[in-house]
This record gives C-alpha cells, sequence and structure tokens, in this order.
C-alpha cells in the first residue's frame, strides 16, 4: 500500500522501507517510524475502540500520553496489549492488532454500548443491575466481565526475556529534550559521571517535532550533535527507550530500558531491563504534555493535540490530514498552522478561544468530516489540531507525596516544594516553556547539580536559541450544546459524568477519580486530569487551585511486570545450594527435595520399589539392621577460636560447655533472649581453644548472626572468632550397627572401639589413606553412629567410597525421609517441635538450662508461666488401632471430653510411619503430657476429618534407654 | 579396603576450561584461602607477622592488597581473607599462639570473570558501585541473593568468591548475564 500522506520532510530513513502487518494488511513504513505515523502515513485513522462505548478512536497524540491507540503486539504467547502505537519503534515484521471490539474493527458489535450511554454515565454500576437480584452473578456479571478491559492477554507464559541490574551515577537527567540534553552537557563538562534517560528512541524531545533553531541549526541537528559530544564522554552513560518510572527512598529511581522490542525477537536477549539506578542528584527534564479542549464529539478520528500534528509533520514526514483546522487558547494552535502551510498541508481555519470563536460539535462517524462553529458555520475538515495549553510533567516530583502548586499564568500545576531529596526540575517540567529559558535553566540546573558534588570543570555555557513566546488563555471546555464532550478518552469520561458525580456528592477529587476512573489506566490522565479538574472547579463555582489535584505514583508509565521480575523466574527464581555430594546422589536414583535453599536426597529409588514408601522402609531398615549413609553437610558448622571459646559458648548455650574435654561433643540448646527455644546443635571441642559447632540447616545463618551479634555487641571483650564452615566441609552420617566395621576400614590410624571412641567423642584424623577428615561419634538416628567430615571437594566421592567400602556390610544410602522417620522413632526434636514458641521444658529439656551460670535466655525461660507443671509437654504417640495412620496437625481432646477449642490439650507435630515397629507413631506436644504416658486421648482433626483414639507414651518410641547409640 | 585417598571433585565438570562467552571467559580459579582473625588486628606484632608469612601489608577493613598470586581482603575489623591464586596445596594451616587461622579453601569458590563485556554484566549482578570499585578492591555485595565478595584485579577483570555450595548458580548467573551484554 501507498503511503498517501508521506511528505516531503522528516527524521526518518526514506532509503529503506519496513514492512509491518495491521490488523492482518500488509504495510510499509521506514526507520524512524512509530507505529504510528506509519500508519497515518499510510491513512489510518481509525485505530481502536474507546473503552465503555466502543466508539472508534483515532490516533490522539504523539508520545507516551496516548490515551487512544492502545494495541496488541506481536502473536500468540509473545502478545502484548494495552501497547501504545505512538511509541512503538517501527520494525520489520512487526505485527499489530487492534483491541477492545467484537467482530471488525470497523463493524464493532459493541459500539451498541453507545446508544445505551444514558444508562452507563459515571458509577453506573452502583445503580443499576440491581434488579432482579438473582440475575446478578448469572447474567449482569460474566456480562460485564467479558465487556471489560481492553486488550487481551495471552494466557500462556510469558516466553521473552527480562534482566534487572544496578547504575550508578552523579547526576541522573531524565529528558533528553533541549534541558534535558543542556543539563547533561553541563553536568558531564563539569566532570561528573551522568547517565542521560529517554523514552524516546531518539534524543531531541520536542527539539524533533518543531522547526525553531538552536545555536544556527536545526533543533535535532543541535540535539544530534549534544548527543556526539555526550557520546564522546567516558562518563557519560545514554539511555535511549529508557522510562524513569519512579522516585524512590534512598536516592534510588526506578527505570525500565526497552533493550530489544525495537527489534522484533531476539533470542537470549532481555527485550526490557529494570534498572535501579542510584543517582545523588537529578534533574527532571521531562518537558510537558499539551491538553486538549472539551467539546461536542471531540473523540472522533483525526482529532489530535496539535503538538501530535506537528510531530507527525516535522519528525515523520506525515501529513495527518489532507485540510486541517486548528482550535487553540494559546500560541501553539498558530505555530501548527505555519507549519503546516510551510509543508503544503491545507489549512481550513484557525479557531483561537481569544478571538472568541470555538467548536461547539463535530460530524463525522470512524473519521472526522467537519465541525461545527458556535457561529453557525460548519467546517469541512478531515483532521482537527487542539491545543489547550501545555502541563509540565512532574509526576516523578510527586513520588513522595508532595504536591504541585498552580500557576496561574501558565494555567498548570508545577512542582510543589518538598521534592525527592537531590531532585530538581528543569525546562518545560518547570513551566518553562520558552526554548532559550529550557536551554538556560537545563543548563543551570546540570551546573548546580554537578557544582554540589564538587565537580569543578567548566560546564560552559548554554546554547540560545530563537525566543518564540508562549501565551496561553485558559479555556478548558466548550459549555453549550447538549453533545457528548469527552475528558478523558482513555475512560470514556465526560463534562457531563464530572457534573453528574459533583451533584452526586463526589466532587473532592479523590472522589471524583474514583468514582468516574477519570485518570486511570494506562496513559494515567496524563491529558486528561487537569482538564478534567477544570470542569469539576467550573461546576463547582471554585477556582482549580482551590479544587486542587490528585497526585501521582510510581510507575509514571506502564511496565511489564516480566521487567520487575527480570531472570528471577524458573530455575532462576532463588538460589539453590547443592551438597557436596549431589552428583554421586543424582547418579544414584535420588528423588531432592528442596530444605531451606539447598537440594537434599529425600530418598534412593531402586528397581522394583513400586514407590517412596518403600524406599523410605528399605532405608530405614537398612540403617536399623545395618548401616546408612546419609550427606549431613547441609546443617550449619561454626568454627569457634579464642582464649574465650568456652566460656562464650557456655554463654550461648543454656547448657554448660565449659567443662567439655577436648576430644568431646556434647549436644547444646540455645535459646533465645525471650527463653524459648532457638536452635540446636552440639559442640566439639577439637582442642582447648578450638570448637566446631553445628545448627540446623534452617537456622544456620540466623544462628551465625546471633552468635556474632553477641560476640561483636554483648561481649566485645573476650578473645572470640567465628568462621562460618558450612560450605567448607562434607559431612556424612554413617548410622547403624555395622557402621564401626564400616569406618574401622576408612579411617587411617584411629581406634574406634567404644573404650578408645565411646559415645560422644571426636577426633581429627585421616581416612581413605591421608584425606583429612574429623569424625564425630553423635547420633540422630538412636544408632551406634558416627558423622564422618572431609573438606567438601572429596564429598562426592566420599559417599561413593562409603558406598564402596560398606557394601561388605549391607551399606545403603538413606535420604531426608528416612532421616526423618529415624529421628521420630527415636524421639529427637527437629523443626516441627522447634518452631520458635517452644520452650526446653516443653521438649523435657528442662534440666539442661543450668542454675549455675547465665547465658542468654536463661532468666526469662523461668517465667511463671513457661516453668508451670501442667504445661505442655513432647510426647510419642501411637494409634490405639494399630492399622491407623496419625496425622501431624491434629488436636487432642480426652476421650470423654467436648471437641472444642476451650477443651484443646495440644497437638501433634510430627507424624511417621516406622518400618522398625509396624506402626504409625507420632510426636506432638499434650498438656501435662510427662504424666499421662498409657493414657488414651483423641487426635482429633477437623480439616482432614479425622478422629482417632491414640496411646501417650515417652517420645522415645524406639531404644528409651539408648544402648544402642551407646553400644 | 584399598586405600588410595579420596578424589577432589571439581565443581563444575568443564569449568577449567571454559566457558567462553563471546569474547569473554570464567574461569574457575583454585585457590588456597585462609581466615585469619585477631582480636586486635591492628597491632604491630599481627602486622609483622603478615608480612612475614604472606609478603604483603594488612589491608584496611574492607580493602584488599596484594602481592604477586597471593591477595588478602580485610572482611571484618578483626578477619582478614588470604588467597594465594597459585596454590593448590590442601595443608591445613597450623595454629598460632595469637593469630586464628582456618583453611577456606572448601567454603569458597572462586571464579575469574574477565573480558570487555564483564563490567556491564556484573551491573546485570550486584548494586556495588563498580566505577569506583578501583583495581585491587575488594567489596561484599549480593549476586542472585548470594553473598558474594568481588575483587577487581583490572579494569575487565574481577574476582568472585561465593560459597561453595552457590558455586553453580553463581555459574549461571555469571554466564547468562554476558550473553545479556555481549554484542
Amino acid at each position: 500500500m501507498t503511503q498517501e500522506f508521506r511528505i516531503t520532510s522528516g527524521l526518518i530513513d526514506r532509503s529503506r522501507s519496513l514492512r509491518f502487518q495491521w490488523n492482518d494488511r500488509y504495510y510499509d513504513g521506514h526507520p524512524g517510524d512509530t507505529l504510528a505515523s506509519a500508519l497515518l502515513a499510510n491513512g489510518v485513522r481509525l485505530v481502536g475502540r474507546s473503552f465503555k462505548y466502543h466508539r472508534p478512536r483515532g490516533i490522539f497524540s504523539a508520545g507516551s500520553e496516548e490515551p487512544n491507540a492502545l494495541v496488541e503486539l506481536g502473536k500468540g504467547a509473545h502478545r502484548e496489549p494495552n501497547t501504545r502505537a505512538t511509541i512503538t519503534e517501527l520494525f520489520d515484521g512487526l505485527y499489530a492488532t487492534s483491541q477492545n471490539h467484537r467482530g471488525p474493527l470497523g463493524w464493532d458489535l459493541m459500539a451498541a454500548n453507545d446508544f445505551l450511554a444514558p444508562f452507563l454515565s459515571a458509577g453506573f454500576y452502583y445503580k443499576t443491575f440491581m434488579w432482579p437480584k438473582a440475575f446478578w452473578e448469572r447474567l449482569y456479571e460474566p456480562a460485564i466481565r467479558a465487556s471489560a478491559g481492553l486488550g487481551r492477554l495471552s494466557g500462556k507464559p510469558d516466553p521473552d526475556c527480562y534482566d534487572k541490574g544496578s547504575l550508578h551515577c552523579d547526576v541522573l537527567v531524565i529528558g533528553a529534550g533541549a534541558a534535558g540534553l543542556s543539563a547533561a552537557l553541563a553536568s558531564a563538562r563539569a566532570g561528573a559521571r551522568v547517565i542521560l534517560a529517554d523514552e524516546d528512541f531518539r534524543a531531541g524531545g520536542r527539539l524533533l517535532s518543531e522547526t525553531t533553531g538552536i545555536e544556527g541549526m536545526s533543533g535535532s541537528d543541535w540535539a544530534d550533535a549534544a548527543i556526539e559530544e555526550l557520546s564522546s564522554m567516558e562518563r557519560v552513560r545514554i539511555m535511549p527507550r529508557t522510562t524513569v518510572y519512579g522516585v524512590f527512598d534512598h536516592w534510588i529511581f526506578g527505570a525500565v530500558e526497552r533493550k530489544t522490542d525495537h527489534l522484533g525477537r531476539v533470542p537470549n536477549k532481555p527485550r526490557q531491563v529494570a534498572w535501579r539506578v542510584y543517582a545523588r542528584r537529578a534533574v527532571l527534564a521531562a518537558g510537558a504534555t499539551e491538553r486538549p479542549i472539551a467539546f461536542g464529539h471531540n473523540d472522533r478520528p483525526g482529532i489530535m493535540l496539535a503538538g501530535a500534528v506537528r510531530t507527525y509533520l516535522n519528525r515523520f514526514g506525515v501529513a495527518p490530514g489532507k485540510c486541517v483546522t486548528v482550535f487553540c487558547n494559546n500560541d501553539d494552535g498558530l505555530r501548527t498552522a505555519e507549519d503546516l502551510r510551510a509543508k503544503g498541508v491545507e489549512v481550513a481555519r484557525v479557531i483561537d478561544t481569544r478571538n472568541g470563536e470555538h467548536i461547539v460539535d463535530t460530524v463525522g462517524r470512524k473519521a472526522l468530516k467537519s465541525v461545527l462553529l458556535n457561529s453557525g458555520r460548519t467546517i469541512p475538515t478531515d483532521c482537527l489540531a487542539v491545543s489547550g495549553g501545555w502541563s509540565p510533567n512532574i509526576h516523578l516530583t510527586c513520588h513522595h507525596r508532595n504536591r504541585p502548586v498552580w500557576r496561574d499564568d501558565i494555567a498548570a500545576f508545577v512542582a510543589g516544594g518538598g521534592m525527592p531529596s537531590g531532585l530538581t526540575v528543569a525546562g518545560a517540567a518547570a513551566g518553562r516553556f520558552a526554548l532559550p529559558d529550557c536551554l538556560e535553566d537545563g543548563h543551570r540546573k546540570g551546573a548546580e547539580a554537578a557544582a554540589e558534588l564538587g565537580f569543578e570543570g567548566n560546564s560552559g555555557r548554554a546554547a540560545s536559541a530563537e525566543d518564540i513566546p508562549y501565551r496561553v488563555s485558559a479555556f478548558w471546555h466548550v459549555a453549550e450544546g447538549k453533545a457528548r464532550a469527552w475528558v478523558d478518552l482513555q475512560n470514556d469520561v465526560t463534562t457531563k459524568d464530572i457534573s453528574q458525580a459533583h451533584q452526586e456528592g463526589f466532587g473532592a477529587v479523590e472522589h471524583l477519580k474514583r468514582y468516574t476512573t477519570l485518570g486511570m489506566a494506562t496513559d494515567q490522565g496524563k491529558t486528561s486530569n487537569l482538564l478534567g479538574l477544570a470542569v469539576l472547579a467550573d461546576v463547582a463555582g471554585t477556582t482549580i487551585e482551590d479544587t486542587g489535584t490528585t497526585i501521582f505514583r510510581p510507575p509514571y508509565s506502564p511496565v511489564s511486570i516480566g521487567a520487575f521480575a527480570g531472570r528471577a523466574r524458573g530455575q532462576e527464581y532463588r538460589p539453590t545450594r547443592l551438597p557436596p555430594s549431589h552428583d554421586w546422589a543424582e547418579a544414584h536414583g535420588a528423588d531432592f527435595v528442596e530444605a531451606g535453599q539447598w537440594l537434599r536426597a529425600q530418598w534412593y529409588r531402586r528397581p522394583g520399589e513400586s514407590g517412596w514408601r518403600d524406599s523410605v522402609d528399605r532405608e530405614v531398615r537398612t540403617v536399623r539392621e545395618a548401616v546408612g549413609i546419609c550427606d549431613v553437610s547441609t546443617l550449619g558448622k561454626i568454627e569457634v577460636h579464642g582464649q574465650d571459646a568456652a566460656l562464650f559458648l557456655d554463654r550461648i548455650y543454656c547448657n554448660t560447655m565449659a567443662t567439655l574435654p577436648v576430644g568431646k561433643v556434647r549436644y547444646g540448646l540455645m535459646l533465645r533472649e525471650d527463653g524459648f527455644v532457638f536452635d540446636d546443635g552440639t559442640a566439639a571441642r577439637l582442642s582447648e581453644k578450638r570448637f566446631v559447632v553445628t545448627t540446623t540447616t534452617a537456622n544456620a545463618g540466623a544462628v551465625f548472626r546471633h552468635m556474632d551479634f553477641a560476640r561483636q555487641c554483648l561481649w566485645p571483650g573476650l578473645d572470640v572468632h567465628l568462621f562460618s564452615t558450612t560450605d567448607a566441609w562434607a559431612q556424612v552420617s554413617v548410622a547403624g550397627p555395622n557402621s564401626r566395621q564400616l569406618l574401622s576400614t576408612v579411617v587411617d590410624d584411629l581406634e574406634l572401639s567404644n573404650e578408645a571412641f565411646p559415645f560422644m567423642a571426636c577426633a581429627e584424623c585421616t581416612v581413605f589413606g591421608g584425606t583429612p577428615a574429623r569424625l564425630f561419634r553423635i547420633s540422630f538416628s538412636g544408632e551406634l553412629a558416627y558423622e564422618l567430615a572431609v573438606p567438601a571437594r572429596y564429598g562426592n566421592s566420599l559417599m561413593a567410597a562409603l558406598a564402596k567400602a560398606g557394601a561388605e556390610h549391607g551399606a545403603a544410602p538413606y535420604g531426608t525421609e528416612a532421616l526423618g522417620v529415624l529421628r521420630i522413632e527415636k524421639g529427637h526434636a527437629a523443626g516441627a517441635e522447634l518452631n520458635g514458641q517452644t520452650t526446653a521444658l516443653m521438649l523435657g529439656l528442662g534440666k539442661m538450662v543450668s542454675s549455675k551460670k547465665d547465658a542468654i535466655g536463661t532468666v526469662l525461660s523461668r517465667r511463671e508461666d513457661m516453668v508451670r507443671e501442667d504445661g505442655l509437654r513432647l510426647v510419642g504417640l501411637r494409634p490405639v488401632e494399630k492399622d491407623a495412620a496419625l496425622t501431624a496437625g491434629a488436636h487432642f481432646l480426652r476421650v470423654d471430653g467436648p471437641t472444642d477449642m476451650a477443651h484443646d490439650e495440644g497437638w501433634m507435630t510430627s507424624v511417621a510411619w516406622s518400618p522398625t515397629l509396624g506402626h504409625s507413631i507420632g510426636l506432638g506436644f499434650l498438656r501435662n503430657g510427662h504424666q499421662r504416658h498409657g493414657e488414651i486421648i483423641r487426635a482429633y482433626s477437623p480439616v482432614r476429618g479425622q478422629d482417632l483414639a491414640v496411646e501417650v507414651g515417652s517420645p522415645h518410641h524406639l531404644d528409651p534407654e539408648g544402648e544402642r547409640q551407646r553400644g | 579396603m584399598d586405600k588410595q585417598g579420596l578424589i577432589a571433585t571439581p565443581l563444575v565438570p568443564d569449568l577449567e576450561t571454559g566457558p567462553e562467552v563471546g569474547r569473554n571467559r570464567i574461569r574457575h580459579v583454585h585457590a588456597t584461602i585462609l581466615a585469619c582473625a585477631h582480636t586486635d588486628f591492628d597491632v604491630d606484632e599481627v602486622r609483622a607477622h603478615f608480612e612475614r608469612r604472606h609478603g604483603m601489608s594488612l589491608p584496611l577493613t574492607a580493602c584488599s592488597t596484594v602481592s604477586g598470586t597471593v591477595r588478602a581482603i580485610r572482611t571484618a575489623t578483626d578477619q582478614v581473607l588470604v588467597l594465594d591464586l597459585e596454590g593448590l596445596s590442601d595443608e591445613a594451616p597450623s595454629e598460632d599462639e595469637r593469630l586464628y587461622v582456618v583453611d577456606q579453601g572448601d567454603a569458597w569458590v572462586v571464579f575469574r570473570m574477565e573480558g570487555p563485556d564483564t563490567l556491564e554484566a556484573l551491573r546485570r549482578m550486584t548494586t556495588i558501585e563498580l566505577d569506583v570499585l578501583a583495581e585491587n578492591a575488594a567489596a561484599r555485595t549480593q549476586i542472585s541473593h548470594i553473598g558474594t565478595i568481588i575483587v577487581r584485579e583490572d579494569r575487565d577483570r574481577f574476582l568472585l568468591l561465593t560459597p561453595r555450595s552457590f558455586g553453580r548458580d553463581i555459574l549461571r548467573t555469571a554466564t547468562t548475564s554476558l550473553r545479556h551484554v555481549m554484542p
């Protein structure tokens, strides 16, 4: 299709053509085009349907403020709805479709809504669809939901790639228009590290759209020269296609950079990067947004902002119409007419409200045909350029909750005091609309920002430009006539809606916004907010200043959720820690489970096993009857060195550690300040002033932090040093009656008899002919057991070597599930029992809290309610009916008692099927449980509909005297 | 039982020779790493010990010094990490009367990232201000939530020290970052 509206000018590359699809038809454009400019060049006027009334809509602006031209880009899972055609850079192969219509765009069935407009005014959903009541869920709500929204999500996982990153600079300049370029040049020349970010793909801002000259050059040439100078400076980073969307605490700015959106699909490259920019100073030079005037049927395709008309004309070489009418309340309207005439486009008439003329209505369903003046005259036209003045883009100044202030001279809000620290506003964003002012203001703000940071280089001088005055006379809406006049094109909010909202009591700006949806959705009211306030002020009989304004929150313009997520999805959602023997476990049939950040083997599947229970039962039996090996490297390991190491541990653990002899291990219980149990583990004394303590897997980091806090802040005078060695050592549990026999073949020169190396002994040794190791005789399973540690690099090899050496002793690996069964059989507390709300006494470890010394938590652990004799105690439980399976979380009730919370006596913490005992077993906390062994109670689980009779007993289901582990 | 000692397993099988990402490389560096602590680290005695033992001056807190292939990173007021990038020994250091030394060679994994895109790739990985990280300076940071020490060896050459168990994640993150930024 020919580009019949393309004219001979603009900043596009005519030497190349780009082919794209719009609603499945092929069109051509050029590099430098946006989708909107290319559509206009091809004569496409109708690009979408309005939100509520499904009225035909055309391109209204030329930037991110666009309320109408929202399109869907891409196909299939790549489809992205609600994308603004006005900022979509054209590329070869671009695929775009219109949205929010049923049937073809030109014949939208939902356009019937327009005839129902009297019933769909502001807040209609609060007042209608009330009768009959049953229709709401069956008819009204489904129908409204089916009609709601604009574009369609693909419903598939986003296949695109995103990323995140951090940047630092001295001065962040937001906007690369005249003021922004001027500020960036001044800061950079002074020596500051500068980031210049602009949402457009070409720097220059309004300079690209106007014909005003700077320093004897065209505005676009001057912008190119400025970029060239900035590019030559090593300390400057120029970021086109980058929107700074928010200002956050600590001088952090959020920015999203569109990396490959303009290139189509680029494999393995992020389409967008969300940047966290740390800027010591920032200059907001985001320019201003033109606003419309509300008049009858001001929403037809072909009606657009005057500034946009100049942009399409001067930058993109596109005539937005063949016969253009201009309607304005300021000098920009005249400038638009001049530019149109200069490009050979017919100007039907300039209607300036300052001359008492205005438009009262328009004609043309899918494209503008004519406008009707207040004089009664009709003017045939296919494009209407409207300018109601300019509003500074001060959104970012409000992100720390400061309020804009009104300026009568420009009829607009500007940034108020109390802006985000280090942020200044320059150029049009500061209400300076004359080009020389913008250049001077930008230069001054940029130079000042650099100077405040101590950069003393020569900032040079501000560029000079021709002064073209900007005078505006406030004129917001045409009151006469009965036709609907749109204020917010995106949300279909009319002047009547605002009047009605006020009439119904929603006269405060915040209420108005929520009642009418004025200023919501993708454009966030960039073209409509002030107009809405003006109409509200008018109907309320007050001023805009007194009416006030809503303020802005991040983001300035829409940001993809994918950009916020970056690459943190799938495998990279969070880090995974791999134990040293991971590869061996994977090669030997392990099924893995996430435990904290670790990926641990939960069981090792063998051929012929029908499910996980078969594997776990076999592994438990292996430990009870032969020997099992399990990687327990994930337990936290902290080395405690120093002259005062023993004293330090005495204060950290509630039980005594100072008396622990060298070569011995002791179970240790750590309390929080409030006396509740924090963590448990072991402390092994390797020498007089060297211990290695273990923590639970989940608490490794927290315990290290706790200990280091105590070391640095509570007792800085102690000679104690902490080293985290969790990752340094691979530690393997070797448990079972054959464990000694197995280890005897492995350990070099260390006697392992019960006498020479008894329960709770430890030693540094070597294994397998010289590999350095540490051996601890400790047991979590209740069996004769050891834990053998070697430097982590040997962990994989250690599992392989133990499995090989243990073959003749019936050895097999076991995973975390068997580990859990074994510890429940033995009655050892773990995460479910150490839940932060349990005390030593509850766990049956009350006597461990030493009364002969002080330790963290000791005093508060003795509070009255924490030591009551009839309090909760850890007990063991088994079902009365042997075949029944216990469930964790069940509540304990008396057999003859009522079933309510008032008579709740405790809860089941852990359960397992015990292959050793042949029935289900559990642990739990029961009121006065230590004195109720043998009693039958109810384990009641309303969630699972279970009510079981269970017998209370010792938590040690197996070997309560501990003979096996001492054997 | 045939006692031949255990075999050290590389963290990632092919890391000894790769990977190459464009004009950039990531290498696993075998390093002897010692963590040294002393209550009063700045006493002359410790300084002299350090000079004698490692041939370099004691770094200031959060700083790094280098001598030949040995690098020291002051990780806390009273603690310093000593890396010998040529060291291949497993030998645990002996305990000194006043200086507490722990072998951390297995606790950390050391990667060297180098190439023209490395700096830009690191901007996608860490929040630290890389422009002011001078050569031989070190900084603690988080990469993909993983506590990591970054050492700048040269303009486009960095060492990443990360807990061993996170090694493969960090490697993947670094590789992905380089792929994302390389031309």
